[in-house]
This record gives C-alpha cells, structure tokens and sequence, in this order.
C-alpha cells in the first residue's frame, strides 16, 4: 500500500508506570488489525521481565501499522515506543525526535506522576504535539475533573478536549485514533529529493547482519545500495537492505522521506551506531546533523568481579553479548587488589546498573560481586589540570588537589502532602536542597530539589519508597557540578585495606556512612577462628570500627584411627561451603555482604 | 604396614556418652570373637598387604572383657600369622572392673607393654548418672592393680565437661588422678555425639556445662597435669616423656594403620576401609570365608597426602609441609597454599612457628583445630 507523506503519522505513547501504555498499545494494534500485539512482545521481548520488576515499561520495536480515518483516507502510523525511564533520557528524547506527536497516558485514577511529568516535559521540548488522553475511566475511582486541573495546571497542557478512555474496554480508543489524524501534524520534510538526512533512534544486534540501525527518514530518501555514513563518527557502510516494521522488518525498496524504519549495512561494532546520530549518503550528502546529538556518558560506575577467577572468560563474553544491544554502558578490564581481574563498568544511572548486573546474572548464571557505585568526580589539581575520576582506588594524592567537584542532580518528587516533612529530611540528610514546592491538588505536592548524585546511588529510592508508604514517584536528570567536600574512605577488614569497599564520600557524611558499611560487613561476614576487626578510615584516621567475634570452639575431641577419614569427610564437606566466598587475606567474605554494602545496611 | 589395631566390640554396659560400636554379646559370641582377628589378618595379607607390626593397638569396646583366655586366643591367633618381633608398643584398654589382676597378669605375660584405663572422673554421683559400671574408688583400685601387675606404662582417659562436675570436683579428680601416677592421661572434651543415650537426654532438657565451661574445664586439666610433668603432646593427649602413644602419633602423623574387627578402620595406601558395625555380620563373612561389609574408598594421590597432613597440626610437634611433600609427592603442589594459610593463622594467633617451615596450634589453635582442618582442604 502506498502512502503520501501527507498521510503519515509519527507518534509514540508516554506514560507513568502502570498507567496504562501497554493495554492502549494493545487497542489501537487491535483496532488497525496488526498483529497482536503481545505475540510481538513475547517474540522479540523475552529478557524484558527484569525492567518490568523494576518499574521501567517495556520497550517495543517500533511498529507500522494502517489506519483506515472516518473520512476514508488510509494512514501509515508508526509507532514509536519508548523506554519511558529517567536513566533513558537521553534515548526516550531521540525516540521523540523520530516523532510528530505524543500521547500522554494518565490514570485518572492515579493522577499525575513524577514519570507523567518527565515524560511530558521531554515530549514538550521535543516540540511534539501532545494528545493528552485520561485513562482508566471504567473505574469507580476515575476523578477526571481532578486530574484534567492538574494537566492542565502542571502540565500546562489543555483539556479543552479531553479524550476519556478505558484501554481495558476499549472505551473511547477509536477516537484518539481519529485525534492522532487530526491533531497531529504529517511528517515535515525538504522532500525525497533533499540530501539524505535520518535521525539514528535506536538500534539492535542481528547476529547474521550486525548493528542494524532505527531511522526516521527526515529528508531525501535511502535505498539498497547506497553507501552511507554516520555524521558524529564518519563511519561508513554500504546499505544492504532497507524496511519498515510492518510489525517484523519488511524490505522495501527504498525509504522515503518521512518514514520510519531500519537499514542492515555490515556494521560489527555496537559502539559506530549511535543514538541521535544524523545518517546521511556519501554521494551528495547533507552535512548537516540534526538538531540534539549528544554523546552520551555514563553518570555511574562500578567494578564488577567474578566471585570464582576462572570465570572472568565468561562474565567478559557476556558482557560483551549484553553490549551488542546495549551501547550505552561500557567496560573495560581493571584490576582489583582484592579481588583479582574484572571489569569497570559504565552505566547511565543507577537503573541501568542494576537491570546489566542482574541480566548478568540471570543470563548468563554468573556469580558476581560489583563495587561500591561511583559517579565521576572532577579533580582540580594544584597544577591546573582537570582529572575525571571514577574508581576511588585511582585517587591520585590529596595533596595534589585544590578541590573536587561532584555531579549533581535536579530531582522531582511527587508525593501525597502527608509525607513532605519526612521526605524533606531524606533530602536534607542526603546533602539536598529544596527548590520548590507546589501543590498538584488538595492531598499531593511536587517537590523540586537539588542532590549530589552520589547521594542517591545507595538507596535512596527505597528510602524514599518506604517513607511514603509507595506513594512518592521520583526522577531525576543531571545539571552540572558542584564544588564539594568529598574524600576517600576505605575499609579494612582485619587491618587490611580492602579496595573493594573503598568509596568516596562527603566529609560530613564519612562517619555515618562508615559506621553504616562497618556495621554491614560485621552482619555479612561469619564469625572465624579469630576476632576480625572492620573499620573505615579516612587517611590514617579510624573513623568507624566494628569487631566480628570469633566463634568460640570447634574440635573433635577424640580423634584415633578409625575416624581420620569420616572425620576428614566431614571437613571436607564443611570446606566445600568457603568455596564460593572471596578471600581476602585470612578472611572470607560472602556475597551477600557486597550486597549488604551496596544497600546500605539497616538503618540505624 | 606397621601399624595394627583390633576392636572388641564388646561392654559390660553402655556409657551414656558413648557412641563406639560396642555391644554386649553373650559368652559364647565374646569367645568366638576371639578368633576373629587373625583370620582376618589372613585374608588381608592374602591380598597382598605385608604386615610386620610394630606398634599394636587393642580398643574397643572392652577388649579386656575377653577375659585372660579370651585375650590370650586373640593375640596368639594374630601371632601365628605374623611376627610380633619388631613391636615395640603394645596396647590394650581395659575398664575398672575387668582390669582383674588375672586379665593383667595374662596380659604382661603376653609382652603387652601399655595398659589404658577409661576412667572419665573419679566422683561417684557422675561415674554413675554416665551409667558407667563403677565408682571412683574401683577406678583407684584398678590403676593400682595396673601398676602391681608391672605397667609402669598406663594411661587414664578423663573426659572434661561432664554434667555435675563443677571446677573443685574437677580438680579432684585430676589431683587423684595424678596421684596415681599414669605415664600418660587423655582429656576429652565432653562432645554429644548423635545416636548416644546422651543425646537423648539433652533432647529431653538435659543442660550441659557451656562451651565455656568446657573450655575452662580443658584449660584447668591442662594447667594440672603439665605441672605434674605430664605434657601436652596431642590436643587431648598428655605423657611423661618418652610415654606417648606410638601408635595413635604414627596414625596422626599419616602413616598407614590395618584395622581389624568389626567397624575398625584402617588406611593402606590410597585406600580407605571402614567395617560395617555388626559384629554378627562380621562373624558371618569371616567364619564363611569372605570379607567383611565395609565401606571402601580409593583416594586421590593428592586427597591422600592432604589426609595424611591435615591432621599432625594435632601434634605439638606440628607439621611442616615441605618435609610432607617429601615423604607424599603428591602434597606437592599444595605446599605452597598450606605455608601461606598456616603463616595467614600464625599472624592471627592460631598457629604458631614450631621451627623452619614447621607450624603447630597454639593454645586458641587447638579449640579451634576442625577449622584450622578445613583451611588446608
Ligand atoms: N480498569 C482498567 N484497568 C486498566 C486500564 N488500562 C490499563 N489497565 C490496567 O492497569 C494495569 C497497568 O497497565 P499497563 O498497560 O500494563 O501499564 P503500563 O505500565 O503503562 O504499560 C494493568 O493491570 C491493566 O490491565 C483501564 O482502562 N481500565
Ligand atoms: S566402656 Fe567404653 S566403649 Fe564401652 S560403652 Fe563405655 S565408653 Fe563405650
């Protein structure tokens, strides 16, 4: 079927967790006869149950489908989805920019959330037009008068028109099917015979084709054959296959201005295709980027380790599978002096962190152990030099340094007004400062604030979740450096320095924090033959300290002949249990007191 | 092989912390039995296993519950088929009340040259809540009769720990049992084993001493019987010099040991075979011409040698891993990780240097010695 320029529609649906983006997903692919959608999901989805724990909504291959308008007119939609989480930022914004519109899903049940704000702020500075559509109205619980105010009053978006939907029933979806032709805008373009230019907004690994980039076609057109380069990197490839997803990659001959969809060259490397990035022709090609192509850095970062040394091979192979579709995070090999060779990694936030680790885990059944989180610091030397550090055992000496500046973040949280004092403290004690407070309706408030990042590496989310009985939704986005009291502190563990727990902290915060992590490994670690003492230091200084006692007696009495082999059995099998603990020195350390660490201990 | 120890599983009763194989047997089955042993020595040397004993070992059980003529048969069914010539020690454990002075002439008369009397504690209202079959002054009696009948070489076994026994009670009777005057006393600490009557009652609510208590207990015996001249040569050992027991240090020390009878153990090169407890059993397949039931292992070169090591740190000779390695290839590469854990424990006061490349527990050490085990698997 063929379909003008004009009757294209580019979208994508944003959405708070939960609120209900799936199941209108799931309605509008019903209602324009594509394939069902949750057949597509389980296809090209199945390692995605971890984000779904995790709150993050599940991120689809984008689609096209047609629709049929009441006036008669045959539309191509494509749909764009998302992977709607504040570490994705930069990701979801390029998502938007292969975009006209967006439409916003809010439970009107729920109301606004932090996400719903996130989202809709990153759509709005993408210029894309916003559907705003309350969802959920089937429920008893629906106020659509109330959370149309806080739309409109946080949101700044209209509801002269609101569209009143119910996914689950199907209530009302036809008409932000009609909206969706209406209200927003066919693709702007210099036309098919303009200078190619397509904007890079996603990308995934075919193990028989290589890096198979996600285009929206913003001028010109792309056809098998053509050789093509990236603008941010010049990397070349010659196009071997162009097409849309129609809901599986469908070749075409040529993609035309407008359009959205993929093309197979022969590239290997994940790290040459990057998202945001302008694709133009070789020949007669444009040599102007798109608008907002940033390199994106990775904010946090944390050594990971084999428990076992023999299985480095393997953690490094999955690492690098998991790369392949995941080019945002890197790795390099770095060495521990505690615990034998890893690898440093690279993550976009503290999300991202987890679900790589966790995939690392369940994937590929890896025992892992990963360091304290770290951000990057910014070390001004005496010398004048600037020096970026993020794995405090590369501390240079702090007589070198004039001063260190460390990232921060703006942080909004919506929260129901109950627990503002108590959220309030959270920030106060986690270094923060409040910025604003506005109301969203008579029980719920938005909380802006400004906290060092490294703040809220160690649970702070669990922290806030639990204070506000699971209310308060959060998200964050990085604005700049600060100048900060920030020191290293390590850890020993029967007075050897550990490099693995070492980590930096803000001067004030050291006692706390050690105490904290002392106390941790003191839980985690079994009692030994001998008393081992857990302190954390900040240079020569104990800051904090906390003994494992020793357990008191273990002896077989009588040992004659006739027993030295069940005996040696009996040994052996207790011995077997060490096997999966690190050893430093003379102390065996489980996993679980990594773990323990990295949570924070119980609160004191 | 050297080293030969025989079982007799038979006792006069059940001590309530006991969990040896040892039942009590009709007369007719304890004379049978004392031909058992030699027949099995047949066998084994059958298989090519060359036995010319030099330290010889009779445990049970109560092998002086045979009877003179019962132990009599016994070793000269062992004698008729190998040379007793090269042995140098020979022991035999008796209980109070078998220790009779007929039982104890026989045995000297036979070149027996250690007799080792389990005591446990010389107060009466405890001997007899362990349901052992006599009282303190019995106990006395006998360690004078081993004396009378020639054995300057004797042995008492105390157990530390026990319920009803608090630190004076203790003290007596390690002070009585030093007026004795043993060549060699072991000390164990008092251990609920599975299975024992013991157990049964400590499930019933039953209340020990405390670990600490126990400790104490080991601490104060120690303190004793050292100042008496008695030193500590295995963790619950103690001898006057020239007095240890050869045949458990040549079995501390991994050397090979040949058990006979039923659920003895013995260790004969890679091998590992423990019988079957039942002596019906036994008797059965020995008097039918077959072996024994017994569980049987072959080790690894390198499990063999780590076996063999892992338990002379008991000694206060301690071990040495090179010169191990020497006598068992196979520890070989294991030296180097056994020198730096035992050298990791010695900085943290388990372990302690007992001469160049030579480490033994220190006095933490040995309440700790299972682990300190574990570290060098
Ligand atoms: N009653 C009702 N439930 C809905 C509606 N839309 C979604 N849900 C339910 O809300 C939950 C979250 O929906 P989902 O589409 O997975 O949310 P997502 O996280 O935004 O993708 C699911 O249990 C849905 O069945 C609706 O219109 N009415
Ligand atoms: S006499 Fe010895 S072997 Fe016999 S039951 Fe008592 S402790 Fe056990």
């Amino acid at each position: 079927m063929e379909h003008s320029i004009e009757n294209t529609r580019n979208f994508c649906i944003i959405a708070h967790i939960d609120h209900g983006k799936t199941t209108l997903s799931d309605r509008i692919l019903e209602l324009t006869h594509t394939i069902e959608s949750r057949l597509m999901r389980e296809q090209t989805l199945d390692a995605m149950d971890l984000e779904r724990e995790r709150g993050i909504t599940i991120k689809c291959h984008p689609v096209s489908m047609h629709y049929t308008a009441r006036d008669g007119r045959v539309f191509r939609f494509n749909l764009i989805d998302t992977p709607g989480h504040v570490d994705f930022t930069y990701e979801v914004s390029r998502s938007m920019g292969a975009c006209e519109g967006a439409i916003l899903v809010v439970d009107a049940c729920q109301g606004v959330e932090a996400q719903t704000v996130a989202n809709a702020y990153l759509a709005i500075d993408a210029g894309l037009e916003i559907i705003p559509v309350l969802n959920k109205v089937d429920l008893p619980g629906a106020d659509v008068e109330e959370v149309s105010k806080q739309v409109e009053d946080v949101l700044g978006i209209s509801m002269e028109h609101p569209l009143l939907i119910s996914a689950k029933t199907g209530l009302n979806v036809d008409e932000v099917l009609e909206a969706v032709v209406t209200r927003l805008h066919p693709p702007k373009t210099r036309g098919n015979d303009a200078p190619l230019r397509a904007l890079v907004f996603d990308s995934v690994f075919d193990a028989f084709r290589g890096v198979i980039p996600y285009v929206r076609v913003v001028d010109g057109c792309i056809k098998a054959g053509d050789t093509v380069c990236f603008l941010s990197n010049g990397v070349q490839t010659q196009v071997r296959e162009v097409g849309v997803f129609s809901p599986t990659q469908k070749p075409l001959a040529v993609l035309e201005a407008g359009q959205v969809g993929y093309l197979a060259g022969t590239i290997r490397d994940p790290r040459d295709v990057k998202i945001g990035d302008t694709v133009t022709t070789v020949k007669d090609g444009s040599s102007e980027a798109l608008p907002g192509y940033k390199e994106v850095r990775p904010m946090v970062f944390s050594g990971l380790y084999p428990v076992s040394s023999d299985e480095y091979g393997k953690v490094r192979n999955g690492l690098e599978k998991l790369h392949l579709n995941d080019a945002a995070f890197s790795f390099h090999s770095e060495s521990s002096v505690a615990l034998g060779f890893g690898f440093r990694c690279g993550f976009l936030g503290l999300l991202h962190m987890e679900v790589v680790q966790e995939r690392l885990r369940r994937e590929f059944d890896l025992d892992i152990i990963s360091t304290h989180p770290a951000v990057v610091y910014k070390l001004f030397m005496n010398d004048g030099t600037v020096a970026d550090i993020d794995n405090p055992t590369r501390m240079p000496d702090v007589t070198r340094i004039d001063h260190i500046e460390e990232p921060i973040i703006k942080a909004t949280i919506i929260t129901p007004s109950v627990y503002i004092g108590e959220i309030m403290r959270l920030v106060m004690d986690r270094r923060g400062e409040m910025r604003t407070t506005e109301s969203l309706d008579a029980k719920r408030v938005i909380l802006t604030c400004m906290l060092p990042l490294n703040e809220i590496l160690i649970d702070f989310h669990d922290t806030l979740k639990s204070i506000s009985r699971g209310y308060a939704s959060m998200d964050y986005e990085p604005i700049g450096y600060q100048t900060s009291d920030i020191v290293k502190m390590d850890i020993l563990l029967n007075g050897e320095v550990i490099d693995a727990f070492s980590c930096m902290v803000h001067k004030d915060k050291a006692v706390y924090r050690g105490r904290q992590i002392c106390k941790a490994l003191s839980e985690e670690i079994p009692p030994h033959m001998f008393k081992i003492p857990v302190q954390a230091t900040l240079g020569r200084n104990i800051i904090a300290r906390e003994d494992i006692r020793a357990f008191r007696k273990d002896v077989t009495a009588k040992l004659y002949g006739g027993d030295v082999t069940r005996k040696q059995k009996v040994l052996k099998k207790q011995a077997e249990g060490k096997k999966r603990m690190k050893e430093f020195g003379t102390v065996r350390v489980p996993q679980s007191a990594f773990i323990a660490v990295l949570k924070g201990g119980n609160e004191s | 092989m050297k080293n030969l120890y025989i079982h007799v599983p038979y006792c006069d009763g059940k001590c309530l912390y006991c969990a040896f194989y040892s039942i009590r047997g009709t007369t007719a089955e304890r004379d049978a039995y004392a031909e058992l042993p030699g027949q099995e020595l047949t066998r084994v040397r059958a298989e090519g296993v060359s036995v010319t004993p030099e330290t010889v070992y009779f445990g049970g059980g109560t092998p002086s519950l045979l009877g003179p003529e019962g132990l009599r048969r016994l070793a000269a069914g062992l004698r008729r088929r190998v040379s007793f010539e090269r042995v140098v020690e020979w022991t035999v454990e008796v209980t109070p009340p078998t220790a009779s002075d007929a039982v104890l002439g026989a045995l000297f008369e036979m070149g027996v040259t250690r007799v080792s009397m389990g005591v446990q504690c010389l107060n009466d209202r405890t001997l007899r809540a362990l349901g052992r079959r006599h009282g303190a002054a019995d106990a006395e009696a006998a360690a004078r009769r081993i004396r009378a009948a020639g054995f300057a070489n004797f042995g008492i076994d105390l157990i530390a720990g026990l319920p009803g026994l608090d630190e004076p009670g203790w003290a007596e009777t390690l002070a009585r049992t030093l007026a004795l005057e043993p060549a060699h006393v072991s000390v164990y600490g008092l251990s609920v084993e599975p299975g024992s009557g013991l157990a049964r009652q400590v499930e019933r609510g039953l209340s020990l001493p405390g670990e600490e208590e126990g400790l104490a207990a080991l601490q104060q015996a120690e303190a004793a019987l050292t100042a008496a001249g008695l030193a500590r040569y295995e963790i619950s050992n103690y001898a006057r010099p020239g007095c240890a027991c050869l045949h458990n240090l040549a079995c501390w020390r991994g050397e090979d040991y040949l058990g006979l009878g039923p659920a003895a153990a013995s260790r004969i090169g890679l091998m590992r075979r423990t019988h079957a407890a039942d002596a019906a059993a036994y008797r059965a397949a020995i008097t039918s011409g077959s072996n024994p039931p017994s569980e049987e292992v072959t080790l690894s070169p390198a499990d063999d040698a780590t076996e063999r090591f892992v338990f002379s740190l008991r000694l206060a000779e301690g071990g040495s891993p090179r010169s191990h390695a020497e006598r068992w290839p196979a520890a070989g590469p294991n030296v180097a990780a056994w020198e730096r854990r035992l050298d990791g424990l010695a900085r943290n006061g388990i372990t302690e240097k007992a001469g160049p490349g030579r480490w033994r527990l220190t006095a933490r050490g040995r309440e700790v010695a299972d682990a300190v085990g574990r570290e060098l698997l």
